[in-house]
């Protein structure tokens, strides 16, 4: 160990950030596109507000399409996936070739979705392969503190849309401990007084939602 | 030689070509250095044996100088030691390389040319003089000889490339030189030839050989093996680098 | 091989998944494409590769000579072998590195040859290539993920395998280190080559580094990491001479590191390949290769130059004009693929420019006869038709502790079947190159 920049620490964590964000928000979405076929066609607004991104959408069809292939839309899943390649890319020789083949996947996956008539059977087979690329990674990278980068990304990402999502306290607490569990064997640089912060607020009755979501986002 | 930054500059990395050595012609009785803001700066030298200051100013600064003050004995001979490693000196170089102007001119000079390698020298840089203008800010440090002799008008830097891509078209080595010059103002430049194994100065700009009113402080192809600082810092900021120079005499001590 | 032709589809699949790419700007946006892959591998029988190896072997020692020589004694100029206006005016000359000498006193330690076979069977040199020649982990991977696709192929024939390519860069690295970290420094993604730069950091172990994370205090030269600084030994650059080090070479480079080459003059650090490596394979310089076998080692040189003229010298010239039309001109200071004219393909309002031109600055241009190449078969875009193309070999050659000859090599084809240039920038492919082990 000790080869590792800070700009590629920088990578690390936010590839997975980013591709934590494609890989929920393709739940969300997945959710959302069968709710939005028969019953609630206004469904798409509430998937705004709950990930507090800009609501450009004119219609339910509009929000399938955009939110989800758009490359010029930056909530989109896309943008997120292609996101998490330029990060992983200029750090191949940290996650290996084989472990960085699953993010080609997931891009290939969803531009092949976006021309799908069936684009469920596609973004499953993103889902697997964000799951085949952490069991690579920790299959692959020997370093632990490098894998640890990447998985703080995952549980900052996990713990920024909880929050937004207002998940109940249980599954907070879970995610703050993991993260804080995490951080402590990586060498990144975080707050650990927001992080302090963030476990005192999901303590309180009732939440502080938007408070909590401040200081998350100030741990790293 | 002062730079002034715009806004604040750190982890200024710097060379300055500046400093005059002990040549034939010349002797460096004193000199002392003072360097603003201060740092632990080190001596290097290049290929062609000029001496270069080098260096970092690690914090944040908005000026950064470096003054020499000192005492040169000059006019001590009128060539520099035998060399005839002067291949590199033969060859035409970026700044020099001759197009459709500079070939006429070498060609129009060429007639009624002297044998002697010598009188060629003087005939050309006549010839040169008669042409060529001194007009200031006519032309910039990138121009290149081809481009200033066609617009006829120029400084120092472009005397000299025109004068030095002449004498290589002639087979004469040539090289580019920068010092000072009695009096005040910028750095000048000027041209040494080889002739037999020796090199001679002479100043292009005033259509002279040099004597002793001029203090030698780097020698290379052309401008590119001269420029006098160089630097790269961390900052956002625009730089304005001035070069003064004054020289006066004095008597010769003891 | 057969086999391999019909696994096309499961190969390009594989190729996509390990994003076997390569970055093209395209009127200023920076893409990135396949390197198309053409299956149908190149065989160099066994007889055959071990007399080109012995011609680059000897080459590249003498080109090594030659740049210690250029940077230092300067005999062969003193010797009037090669006219000094050939070193100095060669835009690949750096005065800066006159004096230095290089670590172990090796300047070129990866090398890059292009070759070419003509319908004789003849090999040919095209170029010389010791400054970054790019490509060998093209073939790397390929043979790679063409033993997943079809491994039964590799059983049948006796094909050398060509993944020892990492053992020898790596020796390569650590044999002339000066002590400290093996690392490569890119120019960073948006680089035609980023993907063989990320590639070979992760196979050979050596840290990918972009200039920002390198610093030089006191000429030595450290990788900023999280923990702290770590010294670095030898620096594998994937940037120009001219980027290099913004306070020795162009000061306007963004991409270089500042102070590098006083920690490399200083001996404190590696650079492979050495700048100033340009002078030798210089277009013009290829002409004096075979007299700089003989002045080094006193040998004949194996290798063949495509016939070549100097316009510099005046029966040169006199030939070149004669006999314009038949001959191939290249431009000293262009490279891939750019800068080449067929005599026969201008028309005469062009070709009575282009001899003023050849005139007025005979020491940029070299000629060349056409060599009549041996084509090979590619795939057609159906998949199934063989059809022909021309194409090249760019061998890889090593110099550490000893000289070594990659059993491979990078073999390239044109797109179209009128083409002669099989530039990727220009839309051509590459193909595997299998060395035959008996």
């Amino acid at each position: 160990m000790g080869t590792v920049t800070v700009e590629r620490l920088d990578n690390l964590f936010w590839l997975g950030r980013y591709i934590e964000r494609v890989y929920q928000t393709i739940q969300l979405y997945m959710d959302g596109y069968d709710r939005m076929i028969d019953e609630d066609g206004a469904y798409y607004n509430e998937i705004c507000e709950q990930l507090g991104i800009p609501n450009i959408y004119e219609s339910s069809e509009d929000f399938i399409k955009s939110f989800g292939f758009d490359e010029n839309n930056a909530s989109s899943i896309i943008s997120n996936a292609y996101r998490a390649y330029d990060n992983a890319m200029v750090i191949r020789d940290e996650i290996s070739t084989k472990t960085l083949a699953y993010i080609h996947l997931v891009i290939a996956n969803l531009e092949k979705a976006k021309t799908s008539g069936s684009p469920m059977l596609e973004l499953q087979s993103v889902l697997d392969n964000i799951l085949a690329f952490w069991g690579c990674l920790d299959d692959e990278v020997d370093e632990e503190s490098t894998r640890n980068a990447v998985k703080v990304g995952k549980r900052i990402e996990r713990l920024d849309l909880y929050l937004r999502a207002k998940k109940p306290r249980e599954e907070l607490v879970r995610e703050t401990d993991r993260l804080e569990h995490r951080v402590k064997t990586t060498n990144l640089k975080y707050n650990k007084a927001a992080l302090k912060h963030v476990s005192a607020l999901i303590e309180d009755e009732p939440i502080d939602y938007r408070e909590a979501l401040s200081k998350a986002m100030m741990i790293i | 030689m002062r730079i002034d930054f715009s806004s604040p500059v750190y982890n200024n990395r710097y060379k300055i070509k500046y400093m005059p050595y002990d040549t034939l012609r010349q002797r460096i009785i004193s000199a002392e250095l003072c360097v603003k803001p201060d740092n632990d700066g080190y001596w290097d030298s290049d290929r062609f044996g000029n001496k270069i200051l080098c260096g970092t100013v690690a914090g944040a600064h908005t000026s950064f100088s470096v003054s020499l003050r000192g005492i040169a004995e000059t006019g001590l001979a009128v060539n520099e030691h035998y060399d005839n490693d002067t291949d590199i000196f033969t060859v035409q170089s970026a700044y020099t390389k001759p197009g459709k102007e500079i070939k006429y001119l070498y060609e129009k000079l060429c007639k009624g040319a002297p044998k002697s390698r010598y009188d060629r020298v003087m005939h050309f840089m006549n010839g040169l003089f008669r042409v060529f203008n001194y007009v200031p800010r006519a032309t910039t440090v990138k121009t290149t000889a081809e481009e200033a002799l066609r617009l006829r008008k120029g400084v120092c830097q472009d005397y000299a490339h025109i004068m030095i891509s002449l004498l290589r078209l002639d087979g004469i080595p040539a090289r580019y030189v920068v010092g000072m010059m009695i009096g005040e103002g910028a750095s000048h430049a000027w041209v040494e030839v080889n002739l037999n194994g020796y090199w001679y100065g002479i100043d292009p700009t005033n259509n002279l050989l040099t004597d002793d009113f001029y203090i030698k402080i780097s020698h290379g192809r052309d401008y590119r093996d001269c420029v006098v600082s160089k630097g790269v810092f961390t900052g956002a900021a625009a730089q304005t680098q001035s070069v003064y120079a004054r020289v006066i005499k004095i008597k010769r001590p003891r | 091989m057969d086999a391999l032709n019909s696994h096309v589809n499961q190969i390009n699949a594989l190729l996509e998944r390990y994003g076997v790419r390569f970055g093209i700007y395209k009127n200023g946006v920076f893409k990135e494409q396949l390197f198309p892959f053409d299956p149908i591998p190149r065989i160099i029988e066994k007889d055959e590769f071990e007399k080109i190896e012995r011609g680059l072997k000897q080459r590249v020692t003498a080109l090594n000579m030659f740049i210690a020589d250029v940077y230092g004694d300067k005999k062969i100029i003193k010797d009037k072998v090669i006219p000094p206006e050939f070193v100095y005016s060669s835009s690949g000359y750096m005065a800066e590195c006159d004096g230095v000498k290089t670590p172990k006193g090796i300047a070129s330690h990866i090398s890059g040859i292009g070759l070419v076979q003509a319908k004789d069977g003849e090999w040919y040199i095209l170029e010389d290539n010791l400054r970054i020649p790019s490509g060998a982990s093209y073939p790397l991977i390929a043979r790679d993920l063409c033993r997943k696709a079809s491994p039964s192929t590799f059983r049948d024939h006796a094909v050398a395998d060509n993944r020892d390519y990492v053992r020898l860069l790596r020796d390569t690295m650590d044999y002339v280190n000066t002590g400290g970290l093996n690392v490569i420094l890119t120019p960073g993604r948006y680089n035609a080559a980023f993907f063989e730069h990320s590639y070979l950091a992760e196979r050979t172990g050596a840290v990918l580094v972009s200039s920002n994370e390198l610093v030089v205090e006191n000429n030595i030269v450290y990788l900023n990491t999280a923990l702290g600084k770590q010294r670095v030994g030898a620096v594998y650059r994937r940037i120009s001479d001219e980027y290099l080090d913004p306070l020795a070479f162009n000061e306007e480079s963004l991409i270089g590191v500042p102070n590098l080459y006083d920690a490399f003059k200083s001996g404190n650090v590696v650079i492979l390949n050495a700048p100033g490596n340009g002078v030798a394979d210089d277009k013009g310089i290829y002409y004096f290769v075979p007299k700089m076998v003989k002045y080094y080692l006193g040998e004949e040189c194996i290798t063949n130059n495509a016939p070549t003229y100097l316009p510099y010298y005046e029966e040169d010239m006199k030939y070149v004009l004669d006999k314009f039309d038949s001959l191939v001109i290249k431009d000293v200071a262009e490279a891939g693929g750019y800068g080449v004219v067929f005599g026969s393909s201008l028309t005469s309002e062009k070709k009575a420019e282009f001899i003023e031109m050849l005139k007025s600055e005979p020491r940029r241009f070299i000629a060349q006869e056409v060599i009549d190449f041996l084509d090979l078969d590619i795939l057609d875009e159906d998949g199934k038709t063989p059809v022909p193309r021309k194409a090249d070999l760019r061998a890889f050659v090593l110099s550490g502790k000893t000289t070594e000859v990659w059993k491979s090599g990078l073999t390239r084809f044109s797109r179209n079947s009128d083409s002669f240039i099989v530039n990727s920038s220009q839309g051509g492919g590459f193909k595997d190159t299998w060395v035959l082990s008996r």
